[in-house]
């Protein structure tokens, strides 16, 4: 069942356009994940639907209710909206405890004050915040304001769950530990979920599917595997993990078939799919990924060879830059089994480790048409 | 640049061929000499007001050490009558202008209530405007039956005539919160605009109504500055002098300062003991307040972690847009513009207090500009202001950069002593000056009010150079020493031209100080020394109130010419300023 319908979707601020023409659909029950760099209008999509900004195009339905509707001039205040947010910020009020925080959208309804005792009660247990209840908010370090945040998003039940970069705030190892707290929290009430992030394996850890934003539109929308693995522009695969980049030009096989043969060396060679219409001697782009690209001695002809540039040990693996032809490649090896600086190695990645694109110049070219 | 390479020179001899180890010197003397000045002009008067508590005479006079005046004050019922009054007049004032300014901010941060900008400006401008011209206009519109208000009201209603007295205590209380509003609503408009909106957002999201997110998240999270501000303005209420002199007087209301002005230089037979006792009293009110105050603004600990500083939506008021603009735009009308249009068809008027084409003349013109007196008042003004902003700059940007950037140890009590005028009502400063300086060959002279106004300007223009230089890096100072800058050098060339707006600026505001303020001047001008108004206080006071009039519109044309260039060159320096 869809719970959030999102149709085209539009803020203009001044002339330029911050969010335009975003479309989609979010599950009952499950996360959707707005992913792009800082700016690409992911925050101001998330607000629109939040209703603390009012869209210059678009419709928003939650359930069979339109919430906005800028056509129709239709705009739902966010206090009538029944959602719940977490900000970037988290917005703890300051001027209240922990217990009056979390209480405050159960005091909106009007509840029987033992009945808002008993929620927030619960809710603090859940959370693991026995015994703050009564802390002031400004003493409360970054974790605990971030699950106050959550608490307060939640108590009320509301019908759709907003995060805004809840994490950003947060040190890596309380980041690890929220991620998952959050999925568990989320999967047990079932609330369906909008999170927004400009990271990607928070992406990859959270969401059931995945919108990746860039310059105010949707750039491809998917499963996190079907994003990861084929990713349909550079720059969706750039966002998802470290890329190297090797120029290479269109040959023509004997067999008639077109092969990408990376410049500089002539036996490297890279079949090419039907994905565009490769011409003769054009310039493409390769692009590994770096993570799935490993390094071992090497023996034999043929295949990704290249020397040594660099080594870095990083304790559970160890890194290495490796020159092939003019390209600088990152893989990596195992800790034991060690290259050095100047040694003939080889690379090994599965063959979807690899990508191939037309050059800069025909990839503007094709982005702007 | 000049001033100040000549005032150091002055303290310090010339720069010799021996600069290195004379500039060591200077470092080193530097923060003794200018406590030992800021002292003279802080401490020094204020002991004197302690002094004169228990002196049995006039200030220079021969006299002998008595307990006196405090009995016989102590023992008045006149002076619990003066608390009575002075807090009856205070608190509904303070009240009255927090709402407005509290109202006027929030339709200007909050909501989209239309020509926003020009509403800010309006408010700003007023809040330039000097107190004197405005209090005279009011004299002339709002006297009982025969003000031009109650002319013009008579007209339209029968009975009308009768409904305006400013001679009153509604008088005081309204005319005093329309000139204490611009002033809170400066204070107050920072602090709605440094109010992190998604707080505001989260109670929305939560289920609060804009009006619930009002009373449950906005209000308390404005509750300090609001405190602060308000209690800021209850005391610039019982400084208050212009107004309760000139209207509360003569309806026989007195407060503080008015009864002390009354009994060093009223009618009756000069009491200066009695007046002095009063004064401390006044002054221990204060100072406790401002303490009260600083403590608040100190002890504000409402900092989160903060976002992306997502502006607020501002708020949709509807038709009623209108309505707020309105509203404020007429309390500029009424209270801005109207009295100095009145005053100045007025100063064209054969006859005060009627306006008609019949009666125009610029007689009263061609009488004030052809005198003498009047004249040498407009020099006397201008000298003490240009010398006043001068000085105040200098030894306030000497005060800010030893307060900010040396590690020197008395600096702490070198900041409290140059914060302290805040706390010190102009009318105390002006009798602890002439007691301090009563018995030096500089009183009679421009210098004594000079010096006063030096003081009245440290709190001002300390604060803000202080504010710009905690911004500049300690490191390019530092670079500047390495790079063999020798401490004065490095002063004059690093540190001055980068302040170079704030000193402008701030220069500027001391002027307008200097041209506008009576309080601190009213008992230092006389004799020998004319300063416009002083000039306008004592002219209407003596029933001169026409030949009042045009030196009333010079000296506001002269602020307001002070005040445009402030307006051009910086902003900041408004919202630091209050009196």
């Amino acid at each position: 069942m869809t719970a959030i319908r999102v149709t085209g979707l539009r803020k203009l601020f001044g002339a330029v356009p911050a969010v335009d023409d975003v479309s989609f659909e979010v599950e009952s029950g499950s996360i959707l994940t707005l992913l792009g760099p800082s700016g690409c209008g992911k925050t101001t999509t998330l607000r629109m639907i939040a209703g603390l900004e009012r869209p210059d195009a678009g419709e928003v339905r939650v359930g069979d209710r339109v919430v906005t509707s800028a056509k129709e001039g239709l705009h739902v205040p966010p206090d009538k909206r029944r959602m719940g947010m977490v900000f970037q910020s988290y917005a703890i009020w300051p001027h209240m405890n922990v217990f009056e925080n979390i209480a405050f959208p159960l005091r909106g309804k009007r509840l029987p004050a033992a009945e808002i005792r008993e929620k927030v009660m619960t809710m603090l247990q859940s959370l693991g915040l026995e015994g703050l209840h009564d802390r002031p908010a400004p003493l409360l370090s970054g974790g605990q304001q971030q699950r106050v945040a959550l608490g307060r998003a939640l108590v009320g039940e509301p019908d759709v769950l907003l995060l805004d970069e809840p994490f950003s705030n947060l040190d890596a190892r309380r980041r690890d530990e929220m991620r998952f707290e959050l999925r568990e929290v989320q999967a047990r009430v079932g609330v369906t979920t909008i999170f927004i992030t400009h990271d990607q394996s928070e992406a990859m850890i959270l969401s059931d599917r995945v919108v990746v934003m860039n310059a105010g539109r949707i750039v491809q929308e998917g499963t996190p595997e079907a994003i990861y693995q084929r990713p349909s522009t550079q720059f969706v695969m750039e966002f998802l993990g470290q890329v190297d980049q090797v120029s290479a030009r269109v040959a023509t096989a004997p067999d008639g078939s077109s092969r990408a043969r990376v410049v500089g060396v002539d036996d490297i060679e890279v079949p090419l799919d039907g994905s565009h219409s490769w011409r003769h001697d054009d310039e493409v782009v390769l692009m590994l990924r770096s993570a799935a690209v490993q390094v071992r001695a090497a023996n034999g002809a043929g295949g990704w060879r290249g020397r040594v540039l660099s080594r870095i040990y990083l304790g559970e693996r160890t890194e290495y830059v490796v020159g092939v032809g003019t390209a600088r490649i990152r893989a990596f090896g195992p800790t034991t089994d060690l290259h050095d600086e100047g040694a003939l190695v080889q690379l090994d990645f599965p063959p979807d480790a690899i990508r191939i694109w037309p050059a800069a110049r025909l990839a503007e070219k094709t982005r702007e048409e | 640049m000049a001033t100040a390479e000549g005032s150091i020179g002055r303290r310090e001899g010339p720069i010799s061929r021996l600069g290195r180890r004379r500039s060591l010197q200077l470092e080193a003397m530097l923060p003794l000499a200018l406590t030992a000045l800021v002292a003279a002009l802080v401490i020094y008067p204020m002991g004197m007001v302690v002094f004169g508590t228990f002196w049995s005479a006039a200030p220079g006079q021969p006299g002998t050490l008595t307990l006196e005046n405090w009995a016989a004050v102590l023992s008045d019922s006149a002076t619990f009558e003066v608390l009575l009054y002075t807090l009856a007049i205070a608190i509904p004032r303070t009240l009255l202008a927090l709402v407005l300014a509290t109202a006027f901010a929030w339709c200007i941060a909050r909501t989209n209530a239309p020509c926003k900008t020009l509403l800010e400006g309006l408010l700003v401008f007023m809040f330039l405007l000097p107190e004197l011209p405005w209090v005279l206009a009011w004299m002339l519109l709002g006297a009982p039956n025969v003000g031009l208000l109650n002319q013009w009201l008579g007209a339209l209603v029968p009975g009308g005539e009768g409904l305006i007295n400013v001679y009153s205590y509604g008088g005081l209380i309204v005319l005093g919160a329309a000139r204490s509003a611009p002033v809170l609503f400066l204070f107050i408009l920072p602090a709605l605009l440094a109010m992190d909106a998604t707080l505001e957002e989260a109670a929305r999201m939560a289920g609060a109504s804009a009006w619930r997110t009002l009373w449950r998240i906005n209000f308390p999270l404005l509750l300090p500055a609001l405190l602060a501000s308000g209690i800021l303005s209850f005391v610039v209420a019982m400084e208050s002098f212009e107004i309760p002199q000139l209207l509360g007087t003569p309806a026989s209301i007195f407060v503080f300062t008015t009864r002390i002005y009354d009994l060093a230089y009223g009618g009756h037979v000069a009491n200066f003991g009695a007046a002095m006792v009063l004064a401390l009293i006044l002054l221990a009110l204060t100072g406790s307040l401002i303490v009260v105050q600083w403590r608040l603004l100190c002890g504000r600990s409402y900092t989160t972690v903060s976002g992306r500083g997502f502006k607020a939506q501002p708020l949709d008021l509807g038709s009623g847009r209108w309505i707020a603009f309105g509203v404020i735009f007429a309390f500029f009308v009424v209270f801005g513009a109207l009295p100095f249009i009145v005053l100045l068809l007025n100063s064209f008027m054969e006859l005060s207090g009627f306006i008609s084409w019949e009666m125009l003349t610029t007689e009263h013109w061609r009488n004030a500009l052809g005198r003498d007196e009047v004249l040498k008042s407009i020099m006397d003004t201008l000298m003490v202001g240009v010398a006043a902003a001068t000085l105040g700059v200098v030894i306030s940007v000497l005060i800010s950069y030893v307060v900010t950037r040396t590690g020197w140890r008395g600096r702490k009590a070198l900041d409290l002593m140059a914060w302290g005028p805040w706390a010190i009502p102009g009318l105390v400063m002006s009798l602890g000056f002439l007691w301090a300086f009563v018995w030096l060959p500089i009183y009679g002279t421009l210098w004594v009010v000079v010096l006063a106004l030096v003081a009245r300007g440290l709190p001002v223009a300390s604060r803000f150079f202080t504010s710009t230089m905690v911004q500049l890096s300690a490191e390019l100072e530092e670079s500047a020493r390495i790079h063999g800058g020798s401490w004065l050098r490095t002063f004059l060339r690093i540190w001055l031209p980068l302040l170079r707006p704030a000193v402008v600026g701030a220069w500027i505001l001391l002027f307008v100080i200097a041209v506008r303020i009576l309080d601190v001047v009213v008992l230092l001008a006389g004799s020998g020394v004319h300063m416009l108004s002083v000039d306008i206080f004592l002219w209407t006071v003596t029933g001169r109130q026409e030949a009042a009039s045009v030196l009333a519109l010079i000296q506001t044309a002269l602020v307001v010419v002070g005040c445009v260039g402030v307006r051009l060159l910086s902003h900041r320096a408004l919202q630091q300023s209050v009196h």
